[in-house]
């Protein structure tokens, strides 16, 4: 499906856009030649702009992306102010991310706040890169690097003044993580037994906290792109926190994030070694697979949670889409299953 | 998913219909689609097979689960049974209270339950 930018929404919005961009490029003008709106974000809204800069240090055309909230939004995702921000701390950190360039929190260009990024190359479609096996470049080489990309974003430490959004880092995310599921399930009223059960093994066998830096907390198959050679940015910024450096090894390592290859224990595309040998040579951290584990379990109920709260948006929250009852019916019953097979009887300690 | 049976009389009930919707749309309709209605169609597919799973077997799965519940929940301290609140709740709170840690009896209840849960997935 294509919408020209005539028939889009940004189209009544031309003008000033333009006029945000000429400033913002320090250009004589700025000419949106094409918007295009990309599928996929629940959250957020981005369009692909191609850009034609007159004068200026940036003179020439520019493939970019605008990224604004959607109508609905969810209350634990960043604003577009603070994304924005992030993505800015982890470009100079070294991490490979799509160049923030503009911020806008003018209402009177598009009515809320956007940021304006450049385009990098490629697909972060999960079920492309299961398919075809060369995309990506050598699937060891990218795992690696993935490993090594997550040991820069978690070299920053705080505090950053520019991230003083953040707050003040938890002494201890994973005990905190339990309480903020069990009020998440409570909030949602009825009982998810499956779930308790390992909220309970989580509380039993909480590793040492570790940290605190900055995580990334959606660093999966699905939020980075790549190209036929390999990575070409890491994606979606919205849920960063400080918190303990291994819930994003846990994250991308759960079996919920390996789509179609449950065999390659590195989000579905290798093994664990590479990700994890580049991620301890360069972060000089060595990963514990025990406090993995429990960040693994900790992931999959993070991802029923957040499945159950799409599907009650739709049951009370007023939103009729069938996408989102289908998130909330599908998913929770095989994560349920994943989370029983990681905390059987036999692998719970004694309580004391 | 169950094929549905006819309620007699020449009416098809609920879950035959729905049976016979689902194959018209996946045999004739998705494959003049494309894109985003394709992706659109297919979603409408799956929850017209979890609707009729849910019809076809969702009460007897329900009273199976209601009663293994009930019967776990009158075994746990403080008689929740004669409580305001009910069997689901009182096992929770007797998960978050330590009370069946590693409990083998609902560790395999759990698992009884979610497997009823992913067979109306069909």
């Amino acid at each position: 499906m294509t919408t020209t930018l005539e028939e889009s929404r940004l189209a009544g919005r031309k003008a000033p856009l333009e006029a945000f961009l000429a400033k913002a490029a320090g250009a004589k003008a700025v000419e949106v030649v094409d918007a295009r709106p990309l599928s996929g974000g629940a959250i957020q809204e981005n369009w692909l702009l191609d850009l034609v800069i007159h004068g200026g240090p940036m003179a020439g055309p520019l493939e970019a992306v605008l990224r604004t909230d959607a109508p609905s939004t969810v209350a634990v995702s960043r604003s577009r102010a603070e994304e924005f921000a992030l993505l800015k701390v982890a470009q100079q950190a070294g991490v490979t991310v799509p160049e923030p360039l503009w911020l806008c929190e003018e209402p009177s260009v598009l009515g809320k706040t956007f940021y304006i990024m450049r385009r990098v190359a490629g697909t972060a479609v999960p079920h492309r890169l299961m398919k075809e096996s060369d995309l990506g470049g050598d699937r060891d080489e990218l795992a690696g690097r993935l490993g090594m990309e997550l040991a820069r974003i978690h070299s920053v430490t705080p505090p950053r003044e520019e991230l003083a959004f953040l707050g003040t880092p938890s002494a201890d995310p994973a005990l905190e993580a339990v309480a903020r599921y069990r009020a998440y399930l409570d909030a949602l009223g009825g009982s998810y037994l499956a779930l308790e059960w390992g909220l309970r093994w989580c509380e039993l066998h909480a590793p040492e906290p570790q940290g605190p830096v900055l995580v990334h907390q959606d660093f999966r198959t699905g939020n980075y792109m790549v190209d036929r050679h390999g990575l070409t940015g890491i994606l979606d910024w919205e849920f960063c926190d400080w918190g303990d450096p291994m819930t994003d090894i846990g994250w991308f390592c759960a079996a919920c994030w390996r789509y179609s290859h449950p065999e390659l224990e590195a989000g579905g595309i290798a093994p664990r070694g590479p990700f994890y040998h580049e991620y301890e040579a360069v972060s000089g951290r060595r990963i514990d697979p025990q406090a993995v584990a429990f960040w693994e379990v900790m992931a999959h109920i993070r991802w029923a949670v957040i499945a159950l709260q799409q599907g009650e948006r739709t049951l009370s929250g007023g939103e009729d889409s069938l996408e989102l009852a289908l998130t909330g019916r599908v998913y929770p019953p095989a994560i349920e299953e994943e989370i029983l097979r990681q905390c059987g009887p036999d692998q719970w300690k004694a309580s004391e | 998913m169950s094929a549905g049976q006819g309620k007699g009389g020449g009416e098809a009930d609920g879950v035959r219909l729905l049976h016979l919707a689902r194959r018209e749309l996946l045999d004739v309709v998705l494959p003049t689609l494309e894109g985003d209605a394709r992706y659109r169609a297919r979603l409408i597919a799956n929850a017209m097979k979890i609707a009729a799973q849910e019809m076809d077997l969702g009460a007897g799965n329900a009273a199976a689960t209601a009663g293994e519940l009930e019967a776990f929940a009158a075994g746990l301290d403080g008689a929740p049974a004669d409580g305001p609140q009910g069997p689901r709740e009182a096992i929770r709170d007797a998960l978050r209270s330590g009370e069946v840690d590693g409990n083998a009896d609902l560790f395999a209840l759990l698992e009884r339950m979610t497997g009823r849960r992913r067979a109306l997935l069909g």
